[in-house]
């Protein structure tokens, strides 16, 4: 099981190879003919919330990243899922995509139906992942995905571990070229792809909320009424493993490297030892004696990914 | 106009079915639990071809059992009613049916789990204030307005026509649409914010979801944000909401899974008689309100 990590810089993907991550995501600006002043096609805004940039500025910083990528043995995959793709903007979208791929990028990660047509049309060779943006829930996605060469499914948080399994043993029994990819940390209230209150800190989905009944009258008075939020999958790891996940995704894009760093340093860190023999428990002891505040920030919460959680057990 | 009254439960369908409407949906769009068992659908469908009222199901997002059994139900629906139209919100569902060589039963009308448009992005604004008009047009239209998208799934799926918000972005995009032979139909009253996996009633009631807990999520709530959440210092993770995001977060409507909020207007559609206005029973205060929402179609 790899980590993958966000990069905006050469300077990330060098701290990445440093760190011995596997796999990258990564996007680039459009060129200015394509008159995009704000918009990008890679699923994010040129800056987010916070001042922080989500992609790199051009072609020629992306080949100079997958250069430092291949070196290093990292695979390079390139973010091109903006969520909707109208037609009028075809053309650019293709050129977008040929321009990685020309940079030597190994995947494609898609979050529009269009672009994901679009692209199958192209037959470039190269694989295409889906976005969590398409909330594939159950193993029929495999099949529905599988027709327009994707050969990723990265899949939603808000699923149980044994949802994920159904779709796992789907590909192992129907001996399906299809790999798995989850969110390792930092999930969302909301389906990703079907939320429009997404945005970096602070949360507004994990707020707290005056409610009030159909009649107007006071419900609850301050409450985290629309909070599903689920951050952790250590204690999920095992399984994860167990169940043929290819790839964690630590999410990011624009925060500082050193967040997303000791983020990934500590899947690292579990992975490795999980693969060393050590039991899950143990391993979370000792990263919970290492970063105590890993316990206040998440596991007091009891947002957990995948496995049962205070959230998982109101799940549709 | 055409008028589609959406209900999910019989005892609503006995209260609406004598109005004036050209269709009634039954299900709904977020939660499969809301889909009732063969008979009880089979009862609501006979009431409806009774009075002579076209009906279409609606089916939500799902797990691989919950796909499983929907697919057992329109099996079971279709066998009993001919071909009929079936709202899909989840790509895996289309493909189970699809897999099991009996989309020739079905007309499929893709639902909003599968057309969305950015233009409902609380933030929109800052997203796309800097681009010029035709950057802006684009980024505003829905995840449907593609010919690629829409002969794919009309040759494939038998894609019949979308829903869609009322928002002024996306409802210029029915024309094209309709240009493609493609329905719209209109949600009224509210656009859908956000949909979690995670049902807020349930969890308010302490209550697990499942089959039986389909009355919680009729009932609606009203949310103001007060303060926002930050991971962090946990002394430090609620903070006073800024007043100008409180403004923005005001009188969200929250029903089961979905958070909704209210159109600030409507464009006028009434001329499009190909197309629907979808009126969801559970938005509205009374049958007054309803038969109002009615008039204006």
């Amino acid at each position: 099981m790899k980590i993958m990590a966000p990069v905006a810089s050469i300077e990330a993907a060098k701290t990445y190879a440093k760190m011995k991550i596997e796999e990258i995501y990564v996007g680039v600006e459009s060129p200015p003919h394509h008159n995009m002043k704000h918009v990008t096609f890679t699923g994010r805004s040129k800056t987010v919330p916070g001042g922080g940039i989500a992609h790199l500025a051009s072609f020629d910083v992306l080949k100079e990243v997958v250069t430092i990528c291949h070196d290093n043995n990292m695979s390079v995959n390139f973010t091109a899922n903006v969520r909707n793709l109208p037609e009028e903007l075809n053309l650019s979208y293709v050129e977008y995509v040929e321009g990685a791929i020309g940079q030597g990028v190994d995947s494609i990660i898609v979050g529009s139906i269009s672009a994901l047509l679009l692209l199958a049309e192209k037959k470039y060779g190269i694989p295409l992942h889906s976005s969590t943006f398409f909330y594939p829930f159950n193993k029929y996605d495999v099949d529905f995905y599988k027709k327009f060469g994707v050969r990723r499914m990265i899949l939603p948080t808000a699923l149980r571990i044994e949802e994920l399994s159904q779709i796992a043993s789907y590909i192992r029994e129907n001996k399906i070229d299809m790999e798995l990819e989850v969110f390792a940390h930092f999930g969302c209230s909301n389906i990703n792809g079907r939320c429009n209150i997404f945005h970096n800190p602070p949360s507004v989905c994990r707020g707290k909320y005056d409610v009030f009944s159909g009649d107007n009258e006071p419900a609850r008075t301050n409450f985290e009424f629309i909070d599903g939020g689920s951050d952790c999958s250590i204690c999920a790891l095992e399984k994860l493993l167990d169940n043929d996940i290819v790839s964690l995704k630590i999410i990011g894009r624009g925060l500082p490297i050193s967040v997303i760093g000791s983020i990934a340093f500590a899947y690292r860190e579990a992975i490795d030892k999980l693969k060393s023999g050590k039991g899950i428990h143990e391993i979370r002891k000792e990263l919970l004696e290492r970063a105590p505040w890993w316990e206040d920030s998440f596991c007091r919460e009891n947002r957990c990914f995948y496995i049962a959680s205070n959230m998982s057990k109101y799940y549709v | 106009m055409n008028i589609d009254l959406r209900v999910t439960a019989k005892d609503d369908l006995l209260r609406v079915i004598d109005f004036p409407v050209d269709c009634i949906s039954i299900g709904d769009e977020f939660c499969y639990h809301r889909l009732k068992t063969v008979d009880i659908l089979k009862g609501m469908i006979d009431l409806c071809i009774k009075k002579k009222v076209k009906w279409r199901l609606v089916t939500a997002f799902m797990n691989s059992d919950a796909c499983d059994e929907a697919f057992e139900k329109v099996i079971a629906l279709s066998n009993a009613f001919g071909t009929f139209e079936i709202v899909i919100n989840d790509y895996g569902f289309l493909q189970r049916i699809s897999n099991s060589g009996k989309m020739k039963n079905f007309e499929i009308i893709a639902g909003q789990m599968l057309v969305h448009s950015i233009e409902e992005f609380l933030w929109v604004d800052e997203v796309v204030s800097k681009e010029n008009e035709f950057m802006k047009r684009n980024w505003l239209l829905n995840s449907f307005i593609n010919t690629v998208t829409i002969n794919y799934f009309k040759e494939h799926y038998n894609l019949k026509g979308v829903e869609l918000n009322m928002l002024p972005y996306t409802a210029a995009s029915a024309e094209f649409l309709n240009e493609n032979k493609v329905d719209v139909h209109y949600i009224d009253k509210y656009y859908t914010m956000a949909v979690s996996r995670k049902c807020h009633s349930t969890k308010n009631a302490g209550v697990q979801p499942s089959a039986d807990c389909t009355s919680l999520c009729k009932k609606k709530y009203k949310i103001n944000l007060v303060q926002t959440y930050e991971i962090g210092d946990p002394r430090k993770k609620y903070k006073n909401a800024p007043e100008e995001l409180k403004k923005k977060v005001h009188d969200w409507i929250v029903f089961g899974n979905a958070i909704f909020r209210e159109y600030d207007a409507y464009p006028d559609i009434r001329g499009q008689k190909q197309n629907s206005i979808i009126l969801n029973y559970q938005f509205y205060n009374d049958h007054d309100e309803i038969k109002y929402r009615m008039q204006q179609y």
